[in-house]
């Protein structure tokens, strides 16, 4: 019988993956105290800050059971936990046996929790269930017991109680993985099938593949070809992922590692894609494949006209390892040329604006995100539509499409009415509320994707004091009264200000928007006039005033330097400003929608 | 002579900087300190100094004007500023037209010290008067009353002094249009021949910014402090008071030679802790701690804590920059030899648009602001800078 055993770990954003992971990974010596770094999986700067695995790794442990007195190999896979990510945490699932449940002590179960559970059970995975945290004052091991057994009905008993941070239940944890994770099926002799649960790319190699091998086995040289794309490549290494990568001659069905081709970019490894032999292929893929389709747009502008080949290059190679970005060029009357870009979620786009701008130094404009729509024309033409400045002439369309999504809130049940409030007021449809232990509910609703976008997550957590979680999968479009909102300075449309609302709410953003940009672009020498219009209608109007004096003192006592210094600093923060028409605005002031309050 | 000292290009000053106050103006960032016990060490070093930046800093034409700034260099012993004249004039000419200023807070002015002043070689003063309302007077923790403030003026040009400036301060919290106003009506009722108004700026470090900072003080708006800066400029023009530089009024011929040195690209010679000079190639300034300062004095050194000397880029930059803060200007003859072609042609469309919107006046050899341009001084600075070389 195998001594593999393959499993992720499935909790909520905080509830302690990544420390448990660094746990494990310590405790069988994977990794020596050295060279542990906190939450080792992660190796990005940016996941380190936003505490979120963006992209998913593996690694191998090997663990000397002294029960048993069996020597095992654990492949950990780990998996995004946002709810943009959720095709690859689906296949990161697929790629295991087993996955850990892990329920903060103090938390309970989370909306994430029960999205990620539900993968996995979908996935066929055996689930181990873990109660972290319990070092914690506020722990409360039997309500979060308690919960897990309403989640899954297990047995009290085999709810492993466990502090990730202290070490507390981590040889009993591991001895329950080989206990209840199954090993891998055994099919040495079948054709060579391997699944692709993510990718990454090395400026050295091209792009690396994480594979999963469920039949045949799989050798250094071996001709091996793709199913999704057709394309057949070498084998040039293949090995293990130990806390680096370990090449080995062979991988056969139950392992899981990795392996370089020549594969030029990370497109080309997608994510839940078959790879099989060239000369003795499988009959059929590993279910499950999805190409992965953007869900978000924005216009992504360089702020200085002549680096837009910057950008370009910038998201190139950005895109050799990120194969859900998408992007094309565009141009905009108000800033230029730059690239329409669809992202898998707003975290996505956050992640990619910033990655440009700490990893590749480029100074960017962002437009307002917004969804996909469907356009439906008099002439009988459908019409993909992501950019409102490419939106037709009003007269010219039939009806208009918007995606909607399904969502999942669980949120202590004192916060059910501000909640639905909120969901209303996004134009949400109820559908259902269920109790989950004694005082959380799972309320589940239809929304707009249009009306999540912007600052749903923030209003949800602001509403319900950080309690609620939030998940979401996408249900297809519906018919809806949207119209393009624009927004003029001095007159003139700024394209990229434009953004696509709904009718009834029209109103109020062209009032709300033309206030902030009232905030956000400072005083010049002349007076703008801000306004809001559908159509040709002005829906809303601000002024900002001319600026009637820009000058301090300070040039007193003869500190001559200290003021260059001051006004050459202020100045190179202009340049960060966009000029449109003779209007300077920044950066901010494309975003404003984002910030936009309520109330 | 009086007629070259009046010139860019033809004025050389000096800048003594005394640091002691009787207490601190909660406005205020300049160096000063209320502890006055080193006040005997210090006279002797600031004496010392002299020749130790001679030496650095040689002089070669007559000076055009010596200021004595603070702290609160009017609490000093009219003979200490007067050795200091003395031991100047030992070793650099100093020009019989000289504008010889001491900074006075009113509180400190009696008419035997007026009198001494002048026998010291003093010819001009600058007092801190800063509002004629009690209220304001007290919020910024000013020694003097208004009554004070207005017998030390007509005192002053009672002992003799033709040459009186004073400063007053607006943007106070809660001041009114008619309170400034009814300030300005104040001062022009004095004898005076020169006004500065300076908009209340919230300097860090100073306790202001606390109070600002934590909700406790309320500051106009920018709205506010322009309009207030528009009934100064209006009332001083109607009363004689012609706007040379963004916050400073003059009776004709009045201006200051010494700031205007400064604001000129002219040269001077600075002393004292925390002292700034300039010596036409290099900025430089002295130790902003009165014990390193007369440390490094004692034993011989120059206490300069820092020098620049000046690039070319920075020299335009500077240029420009002042050039456009005062109605006398700056001369700018130099700096086209130093800018590449398509850089210099920028600039010449820059300045012709800035001039065409009557903002500057500018030719090849010098640069100048209008009376509107003055109120934009940063702004144009920043329009017209050139980018550091890459």
């Amino acid at each position: 019988m195998s001594t593999i055993r393959n499993f992720c770990i499935v909790a909520h954003i905080d509830h302690g993956k990544s420390t448990l992971a660094d746990r494990l990974l310590e405790f069988t010596g994977a990794v020596t105290k050295r060279e542990m770094k906190a939450q080792l999986l992660d190796d990005m700067d940016l996941e380190r800050e936003k505490g979120i695995t963006i992209k998913a790794h593996a690694i191998q442990m090997k663990y000397l059971s002294k029960k048993r007195n069996i020597l095992y190999t654990f492949n950990l896979i780990d998996t995004p936990g946002h709810v943009d990510f959720t095709y690859e945490v689906s296949r990161s699932l697929a790629a295991c046996e087993g996955a850990i449940l892990i329920i903060d002590a103090s938390q309970g179960v989370e909306a994430q929790t029960i999205s990620n559970l539900y993968l996995a059970i979908d996935a066929g995975l055996e689930i181990v269930p873990v109660v972290n945290k319990i070092d914690l004052p506020a722990a409360d091991i039997p309500m979060a017991k308690g919960e897990a057994i309403s989640l899954i009905g297990c047995a009290e008993e085999d709810i492993i109680a466990v502090s990730a941070k202290e070490g507390i239940g981590i040889e009993e944890l591991l001895e329950q993985i080989i206990d209840k994770v199954p090993p891998p099926k055994e099919a040495i002799e079948n054709p060579l099938k391997a699944l692709i649960f993510d990718s990454t790319f090395d400026a050295f190699r091209g792009a690396i593949a994480y594979i999963r091998v469920f039949e045949g086995t799989l050798k250094k040289g071996d001709k091996i070809k793709s199913y999704a794309t057709g394309k057949a490549y070498y084998a040039d290494e293949i090995g293990v992922l130990g806390l680096k990568r370990v090449p080995t001659e062979i991988l056969v069905a139950g392992e899981v590692g990795y392996i370089i081709g020549n594969i030029k970019e990370v497109a080309d490894t997608k994510v839940g894609d078959t790879l099989t032999h060239v000369d003795r292929p499988a009959t059929e893929p590993i279910e499950g494949y999805k190409e992965v389709k953007p869900m978000v747009f924005a216009g992504v502008y360089p702020t200085n006209s002549d680096d837009f080949e910057d950008l370009r290059a910038s998201l190139d190679k950005l895109s050799l390892n990120d194969g859900s970005l998408f992007y094309e060029p565009d141009t905009s009357a108000a800033l230029g040329f730059g690239f329409r870009c669809g992202f898998l979620g707003l975290l996505h786009m956050e992640i990619i604006q910033e990655r440009l701008t700490r990893e590749y130094n480029m100074d960017i404009i962002t437009t307002v995100p917004n969804v996909e729509y469907m356009v439906y024309t008099i002439d009988g033409k459908v019409t993909k539509v992501d950019n409102p400045a490419h939106l037709a002439n009003p007269s010219s369309i039939e009806h208009i499409e918007e995606p909607f999504i399904k969502a999942q809130i669980i949120t202590p049940e004192e916060y059910i009415g501000a909640i639905m409030q909120l969901c209303i007021d996004r134009r949400g449809e109820w559908l259902n509320t269920h109790y989950i232990g004694a005082s959380r509910v799972d309320m589940t609703f239809y929304l707009p994707l249009g009306e999540v976008i912007f600052d749903f997550y923030d209003k949800l957590k602001s509403i319900s004091r950080g309690y609620a979680s939030f998940d979401y999968e996408v249900h297809g479009y519906r018919p809806s009264h949207v119209i393009k909102l624009d927004i003029m300075l001095n007159g003139e449309i700024v394209d990229a200000l434009s953004m696509i609302v709904h009718r009834d709410k029209a109103y109020d953003w062209g009032r709300k928007l033309t206030g902030k940009l009232k905030d956000l672009i400072p005083r010049q020498m002349f007076e703008i006039a801000v306004q809001a219009s559908v159509g040709s209608k002005v829906i809303a109007r601000e002024t900002i005033k001319a600026m009637r004096k820009n000058v301090l003192a300070k040039c007193y006592g003869g500190d001559i330097s200290r003021k260059r210094k001051l006004l050459e600093k202020q100045k190179e923060g202009k340049k960060r400003m966009k000029q449109v028409g003779n209007v300077e605005i920044p950066q901010e002031a494309f975003l404003a929608v984002l910030s936009m309050d309520d109330k | 002579m009086a007629d070259l000292l009046s010139k860019p290009g033809g004025r050389y000053g000096a800048y003594f900087h005394i640091p002691f106050c009787d207490t601190k103006c909660v406005y205020c960032d300049f160096y000063s300190l209320t502890n006055h016990d080193q006040a005997v060490r210090f006279y002797a070093a600031l004496k010392n100094e002299i020749s130790l930046r001679l030496k650095s800093d040689p002089v070669e034409s007559p000076l055009s004007s010596i200021f004595f700034g603070g702290g609160t260099p009017s609490l000093a012993k009219p003979v200490d500023l007067g050795d200091c004249i003395r031991i100047l004039g030992d070793q650099v000419q100093i020009s019989s037209e000289a504008e010889i200023t001491l900074e006075a807070n009113p509180g400190t002015l009696t008419p035997e010290k007026l009198d001494s002043l002048l026998n010291q070689g003093f010819n001009r003063i600058s007092m801190g008067v800063q509002s004629f309302s009690e209220s304001d007077l007290k919020f910024l923790s000013r020694i003097h009353s208004a009554d004070t403030a207005k017998k030390a003026v007509n005192d002053a040009a009672s002992a003799g002094f033709t040459n009186i400036s004073i400063d007053l301060i607006f943007g106070l919290p809660g001041q009114t249009a008619e309170a400034w106003t009814e300030n300005l009506q104040q001062a022009i009722l004095l004898p005076i021949s020169h006004i500065s108004c300076y908009n209340l700026i919230v300097e860090e470090k100073t306790p202001l910014f606390n109070w600002v900072n934590s909700g406790k003080v309320q500051v106009p708006d920018d709205d506010h402090n322009s309009e207030l800066y528009d009934i100064t400029i209006r009332f001083l023009r109607e009363n004689g008071f012609n706007q040379y530089e963004v916050s400073n009024f003059c009776k004709p011929g009045r201006a200051s030679v010494h700031n205007s040195t400064y604001w000129s690209w002219d040269p001077w010679l600075a002393f004292g802790p925390s002292a700034h000079g300039f010596n036409g190639q290099s900025r430089y300034k002295n130790f902003r701690n009165l014990g390193k300062y007369i440390d490094n004095i004692e034993k011989g050194n120059l206490p300069e804590e820092d020098r620049e000397s000046l690039d070319q880029k920075t020299i335009i930059n500077e240029k420009l920059m002042l050039g456009v803060r005062t109605t006398e200007g700056v001369t700018i003859t130099s700096i086209w030899t130093h800018l590449k072609p398509d850089e210099a042609n920028n600039l010449r469309k820059k300045l012709d648009r800035f001039e065409k919107k009557g903002y500057l006046n500018w030719s090849d050899s010098f640069l100048k602001a209008t009376p509107e341009g003055l109120r934009f001084g940063d702004f144009l600075a920043e329009e017209l800078f050139i980018d550091p070389v890459v």
